[in-house]
């Protein structure tokens, strides 16, 4: 686990503010008819034109800009020629590389109309990052964000997916520690002033497994149902949580670090 | 981007062996007699007997055996006259 000084903790909200920016111009076009192939085209033009790198393309071989993953497939959908339909549930994934530090985040929409229940199953998995990212504390262990996390999505009565994690981030898009969205609390590696971690909660709406396709990426749920996936960036700092992806991050908690530098831990 | 949860998966549960040291050798008897110490004589089906204790796993559930009972006994390929009881039928 690699600890980010205060220098490197002003790049990454910088990224996070080009990604989340370009996010947010993909969020505009979301609408029934759109293809997931032209969100992915506004994204990349976004994270360019701010001189940004789309830190997904490439990565393990990974096609595209963006995930964009509807219905019952909960992360790592590929962009392509498929439509949005009324009633579509979509999680659009985005991460961007700015002077060598990435930056991640994720929200799910609701195209049109959709029922109730999945409505209230983004509410959920919404709140459950908002605990997840308050637990998120120096001193606090892993171990408290990951049941913050499961306290609150089973609490709503829905499904914490178990095979995929988030993780720290920084210099790599992936790195140590992993970051399940379940757990015990008070287990784990203590959280310090400058990890940065990607907490990322995604949920089923009945318990399930996750399977990924033969395209070696898309994964959905193995019953059918619903998924949600939303995601921050998040520095830990001695004041607490500084979420760096959030609209106001690049200039929000702005912490002195006292870490010295880039330890292993 | 999620990453996927590392560490290698569970094998499934018909694949996973009771005991699973190598070099033994399977076989079944009948338990003859109780000897100290949570041992126990074995006339195995094939003639010999041989002093077997009972495995781990089996005094972790607690699983009592009596003289008469079928058991399954691992072998050491080293020494043929001690066994270890790892099922009781």
């Amino acid at each position: 686990m690699m600890l980010k000084r205060r220098a490197e903790l002003d790049i990454m909200a910088e990224a996070a503010v080009i990604n989340r920016e370009a996010l947010e111009a993909v969020e505009r076009a979301v609408a029934v008819g759109v293809s997931t192939a032209e969100l992915n085209a506004i994204a990349e033009d976004a994270i360019l034109s701010r001189g940004g790198k789309p830190a997904f393309k490439g990565y393990n071989g990974f096609p595209a800009t963006l995930c964009t993953s509807i219905n019952e497939v909960v992360v790592h959908g590929i962009p392509g020629d498929r439509t949005l339909q009324d009633g579509d549930v979509i999680s659009i994934d985005i991460g961007t590389f700015y002077r060598g530090y990435a930056a991640d985040m994720a929200r799910t929409y609701a195209v049109g109309t959709v029922p109730v229940e999945t409505l209230r199953m983004l509410d959920a998995t919404e709140r459950s990052l908002t605990a997840g990212i308050e637990a998120a504390r120096p001193g606090s262990r892993l171990g408290d964000v990951s049941a913050a996390i499961q306290g609150v999505v089973e609490q709503a009565g829905f499904w914490v997916v178990r095979e995929f994690v988030g993780h720290g981030i920084g210099r790599e898009f992936h790195e140590g520690p992993e970051v399940p969205n379940y757990g015990r609390a008070g287990s784990g590696p203590v959280l310090r002033p400058g990890l940065v971690l990607a907490i990322e909660p995604m949920v089923a709406q009945s318990r399930t497994r996750v399977i990924v396709a033969d395209d070696d990426w898309t994964a959905f749920t193995e019953n059918g149902s619903m998924a949600a996936h939303v995601e921050h960036t998040v520095a830990i700092t001695e004041d607490g949580p500084w979420v760096l992806t959030q609209d106001g991050g690049a200039d929000g908690v702005r912490a002195a670090l006292t870490t010295g530098g880039v330890h292993g831990a | 981007m999620a990453r996927k949860r590392s560490g290698p998966p569970r094998p499934p549960r018909e694949n996973r062996l009771e005991e699973t040291t190598q070099d033994t050798i399977r076989t079944e008897g009948v338990v003859l007699e109780a000897r100290p110490n949570t041992t126990f004589l074995v006339q195995l089906d094939a003639g010999p007997e041989i002093l077997a204790h009972v495995g781990g796993k089996m005094r972790r559930h607690y699983i009592r055996i009596l003289p008469g009972d079928r058991v399954v006994v691992e072998i050491s390929t080293y020494d043929p006259e001690k066994g270890r009881i790892v099922y009781r039928k």
